[in-house]
């Protein structure tokens, strides 16, 4: 098992502030759960707008998840976010959360900014006033991991 | 090629409800003892390992499940182990001893009787040459 316990906590403290903003056994509403209640994780916080009519867009991105370079714009679509970075890894399967209604937990071995670093996220629905799911509040941390040269054989 | 997911479930209004998804055993496992831990803890938590088969088919099965009673039977084990340990050194102790009276050495507790019976006979013979002296002074009277 490669992964930390610190890649851990950071999914269990966001997990366990969502569970503590809930209503009984529905979703948290948007308002009850912001990224600055994360505290000292709120670095690594996104939230996305699932509701906008021209698509899933960034509303917060975190300092810890920036990226060089990008946005050039205020809140972009999520589609547009740089392939091979750990905040795409973390965002792409934001459909799967509206579809199951519940937060999912997505991690590994991967690439971010050209090195091979290892991954936890965590992506949790919040409704608005009519039940609906408008946005998704994300969080990630990640730790590079040494790659070694493939050797060869025969 | 198929794909696992594990979720995770709680025992709500007589039924499991999903609660979240994890891609791993270990994170799934955290997640629902963090949801057990936790202030509005379910009457219960499970975790499924969910796979798609190639096939179209799905498999799941239970890869880890707690309850309160679930950890009520866990103490109730632990304890039932220590007195088992305490049952299992006891007789080793007796055993111990039984193989030391065979070997002629008198065990620990046959050696604090034999000290009762020693003291008992001095307590004795004191009494005895005590009486005797009294005796004798009376008679020489």
């Amino acid at each position: 098992m490669l992964e930390t316990s610190a890649d851990k906590r950071l999914v269990i403290r966001m997990l366990e502030l969502w569970r503590r903003a809930r209503r009984a056994d529905g979703l948290p509403h948007g308002s009850q759960l912001m990224p600055a209640d994360a505290g000292a994780d709120a670095s690594q916080l996104f939230q996305i707008d699932v509701l906008s009519p021209t698509g899933a867009r960034f509303i917060h991105i975190g300092s810890g998840l920036h990226l060089p370079d990008w946005p050039q714009k205020p809140a972009p679509l999520v589609v547009e976010c740089p392939e091979d970075t750990v905040l795409s890894l973390a965002s792409r399967h934001w459909r799967e959360i509206v579809t199951r209604r519940v937060p999912v937990t997505r991690g590994g071995l991967s690439r971010h900014l050209g090195g091979l670093v290892l991954y936890r996220s965590i992506m949790m629905p919040l409704v608005d006033d009519d039940g609906r799911i408008a946005t998704i509040l994300g969080a990630a941390n990640w730790r590079m991991v040494e790659e070694h040269p493939p050797t060869s054989v025969g | 090629m198929a794909s696992r997911s594990y979720e995770i479930q709680r025992f709500s209004g007589g039924r499991w409800v999903l609660d979240s998804v994890s891609d791993d055993k270990d994170v799934a496992v955290a997640m629902a003892r963090a949801l057990m831990e936790s202030v509005r803890a379910p009457a219960g938590v499970r975790v499924m390992s969910c796979q798609q088969n190639d096939d179209g088919t799905f498999s799941e099965f239970t890869v880890f499940r707690a309850s309160p009673v679930d950890e009520h039977n866990a103490e109730a084990q632990s304890r039932r182990l220590k007195v088992e340990e305490e049952v299992r050194n006891a007789r080793e102790e007796r055993a111990k001893d039984r193989k030391n009276d065979l070997a002629g050495e008198p065990s620990s507790k046959r050696r604090r009787f034999q000290d009762v019976i020693l003291a008992v006979q001095l307590a004795f013979g004191i009494g005895i040459t005590l009486t005797a002296i009294q005796m004798l002074r009376i008679a020489l009277r």
